[in-house]
């Protein structure tokens, strides 16, 4: 009895140790340019991006809802513009984005309100930012990094911690494939560490040179049943016109 | 003079059929002008006490500074001088509260509701404590950090009651996603539009899932004794606040600009909100410290005030239409008179009454007419919104509002009441100064050979 006891301390100790003191395989450096290569993706530098989402809420009790919106980037000016098509009581509702804030515009009352990257769009699970291009690399340093299987997919997983109080999650996990350094899934922390949001990235598709999400999957862990389901489609870099980016064209767009 | 009493008090009484119908006429006009003015200065009393009630206050004072990033984040600190300066203002306040405010989301399994979370000193907020209707659980809960105090309306939406775990989502001054847990301490009823009060959390506590020192806060408000002193006090504390450091212009409160409490000027609504982080305009400096703004409730209610003072322009109108057929109608009934008086006139003209005595005569007869019908259109006004107050609205409805404890409440503003009356009086004068002129011409033999 004494000596299974001494084997299963020694055992323990021995499993503790080697957790505690397996050499890091990879360089915190490495991880930082994972982050940067993400963000290297999603930002189409001077060039223009537009896309058609489809974005899906689903409530618990309730049907789900489906919004259409128009969305155009200038990533290099830190610009967008989100315009709702879809469903035809919340048509024309739009939203530009002008550096840290975020104008709503509401065709209704003819007003534009303020809010921001950090803001919900619409009643879904997604943010105003989640719209927008990645930066991981500027936002967040690499805390920790494990390895994990996902699917069929080898992933590093990074726990990321916001380096500025600027950004909507002060703490993160994502699941980033080891060969190509795509995203399949991250994680979302409060400031005191609880989990918030969970989002899935399960299909990609190449536009030019970049690697974009066509599918993420936003699942809201606060509140049982909250989900929201994002498609892309119409992807496109070609150029748009100035006017676009301003006040004035989401006035006129529904007119 | 006095005969002019006693010949109008007898002409009067003389034909009561006509003089009732006249005074009908008058003060149903007088009673729709009334109840109209009274009604909207009720509107306005109720919403101001209200929204007085959820703020905390008549004034409040908000800070704002510039983080390293550039960003304009909201708190006041709690080492700051404001106390200070309010009290050499010498302003009378009943209260003075210091609250921090989430606009959070509450959650309780697959409910969730969004509400606003106000960050309260238990200690110093004994008015607070006082005015809440505690429905389910004690408010002695509140020694307890976590707990939530919620309303009737919230704890049905979420299906939670006192002693459940809930769930808070909200974010921190400079925007980061947050989430507390608190337990549901007591359960009050809503004495405002469903929704519009707020949950209450101890300060410190709400403070530290704000991101924001624990005796810190973001709003302080001031009861005021008298309301009526409100722009003057508030006037007072900006001149104070702006002597010593950075304030936001107090001529800009009405107009909006800034997006410190939201786009399109702080309304109520705006205001409700709560507050987000964003960055300096475009035609704005930036400045060292704690900018202060000086907000009153007048400013949050300039909409209710505005639809208020077009329903007194339409109330005005009123009168003045009424006035003008009842005008008309007092002219021709005067005339009426005049002929049918013509031979009395050339008698007494005839035993030496003078012209200004009969102008006087008529002039009196009208004015008396004016006199009994404003007192009772007033008491008719009196009686009708007696009556209306009895009726209650459900807090659900959206005029709750403006009603006091769900009743309508009519306030009977004495300068108002005393304008329209001589208003009146002045047409009724009016009205029958042309048959008046015309007795007073009337020469003795005329009017003695007319009636023959």
């Amino acid at each position: 009895m004494k000596s299974r006891l001494i084997f299963s301390t020694l055992a323990f100790c021995a499993i503790a140790f080697a957790t505690v003191s397996e050499p890091r395989a990879e360089p915190l450096e490495h991880f930082n340019s994972i982050l940067a290569e993400i963000d290297k993706q999603s930002d189409f530098g001077t060039k223009d991006f537009a896309a058609t989402n489809s974005v899906v809420v689903y409530r618990p009790d309730k049907a789900p809802e489906t919004i259409k919106a128009q969305v155009f980037r200038r990533d290099y000016k830190s610009q967008f513009v989100i315009v709702v098509l879809d469903p035809s009581y919340k048509r024309g509702q739009g939203y530009l984005q002008a550096d840290e804030n975020v104008w709503f515009y509401d065709p209704e009352s003819g007003q534009f309100s303020h809010t921001n990257l950090k803001d919900n769009f619409q009643d879904s699970d997604t943010k105003n930012g989640d719209f927008n291009k990645s930066t991981y690399a500027v936002d967040y340093d690499v805390t920790a990094e494990t390895e994990e299987r996902l699917g069929k997919y080898d992933c590093w997983v990074l726990e990321l911690a916001a380096k500025n109080d600027a950004v909507a999650y002060p703490f993160m996990k994502i699941w980033v494939t080891k060969d190509s350094h795509l995203m399949l899934k991250a994680e979302d922390y409060s400031l005191t560490k609880r989990l918030m949001r969970t989002v899935l990235y399960p299909s990609y598709t190449k536009v030019a040179e970049h690697l974009l999400p066509t599918r993420v999957i936003f699942i809201d862990n606060l509140t049982q049943g909250n989900r929201t389901e994002v498609t892309r489609s119409d992807l496109s870099l070609s150029s748009l016109p100035d006017s676009l980016f301003t006040k004035s064209y989401l006035q006129r767009v529904n007119r | 003079m006095a005969a002019s009493m006693k010949i109008a008090l007898r002409n009067l009484s003389r034909q009561k059929g006509r003089t009732s119908m006249l005074m009908v006429a008058i003060g149903f006009g007088v009673m729709v002008v009334t109840l109209l003015n009274s009604f909207t200065a009720g509107i306005v009393d109720n919403v101001q006490g209200t929204v007085s009630r959820m703020l905390g206050g008549h004034i409040y004072i908000t800070g704002q500074k510039i983080a390293e990033d550039g960003r304009i984040i909201s708190g006041i600190p709690e080492d700051n001088e404001l106390t200070k300066i309010i009290a050499e203002t010498g302003i009378r306040a009943e209260d003075i509260t210091r609250r921090s405010l989430a606009n959070a989301t509450i959650i309780f399994g697959s409910n969730s509701v969004t509400q606003r979370i106000e960050g309260v000193n238990w200690d110093e907020e004994k008015t607070l404590r006082s005015s809440l209707a505690v429905m389910k659980g004690d408010l002695a809960s509140i020694k307890n950090p976590s707990s939530l105090i919620v309303t009737e309306q919230v704890a049905d939406q979420l299906n939670a009651t006192v002693g459940d775990q809930v769930i808070v989502k909200l974010q921190t001054v400079s925007g980061q996603q947050n989430v507390g847990d608190f337990i549901i301490g007591a359960v009050i009823s809503d004495p405002g539009v469903e929704g519009m009060l707020s949950a209450y959390a101890d300060l410190s506590y709400l403070n530290g899932l704000l991101n924001l020192d624990p005796q810190a806060y973001q709003q302080l408000s001031i009861f005021l004794r008298n309301p009526g002193t409100m722009e003057e006090d508030a006037s007072r504390i900006y001149s104070s606040l702006a002597a010593l450091g950075p304030v936001y212009p107090r001529d800009s409160a009405a107009s909006g600009g800034n997006n410190f409490l939201g786009a399109g000027g702080p309304g109520v609504l705006t205001f409700l909100r709560g507050f987000s982080v964003s960055t300096l305009d475009s035609d704005e400096s930036p400045w060292q410290g704690v900018r202060y703004r000086v907000t009153t409730l007048n400013d949050l209610t300039t909409q209710v005030q505005d639809i208020v003072s077009v329903l007194n322009s339409v109330s005005f109108v009123v009168l003045i239409v009424l006035m003008i057929i009842v005008m008309v109608a007092i002219t021709n009934t005067f005339r009426m008179i005049v002929n049918e008086r013509t031979a009395e006139i050339g008698t007494m003209r005839a035993l030496g009454m003078q012209r200004t005595s009969v102008r006087n005569s008529f002039l009196t007869e009208a004015s008396l007419l004016a006199i009994g019908s404003v007192v009772a259109g007033i008491l008719a006004a009196s009686l009708v919104s007696n009556i209306a107050g009895l009726f209650t609205f459900s807090t659900d409805s959206a005029l709750y509002i403006m009603t006091n404890q769900s009743r309508l409440t009519f306030t009977f503003k004495q300068d108002s009441i005393i304008l329209d009356a001589l208003l009146v009086m002045l047409m009724a004068i009016g009205a029958a100064s042309s048959p008046a002129r015309r007795a007073a011409l009337l020469t003795p033999a005329e009017a003695l050979r007319e009636t023959r």
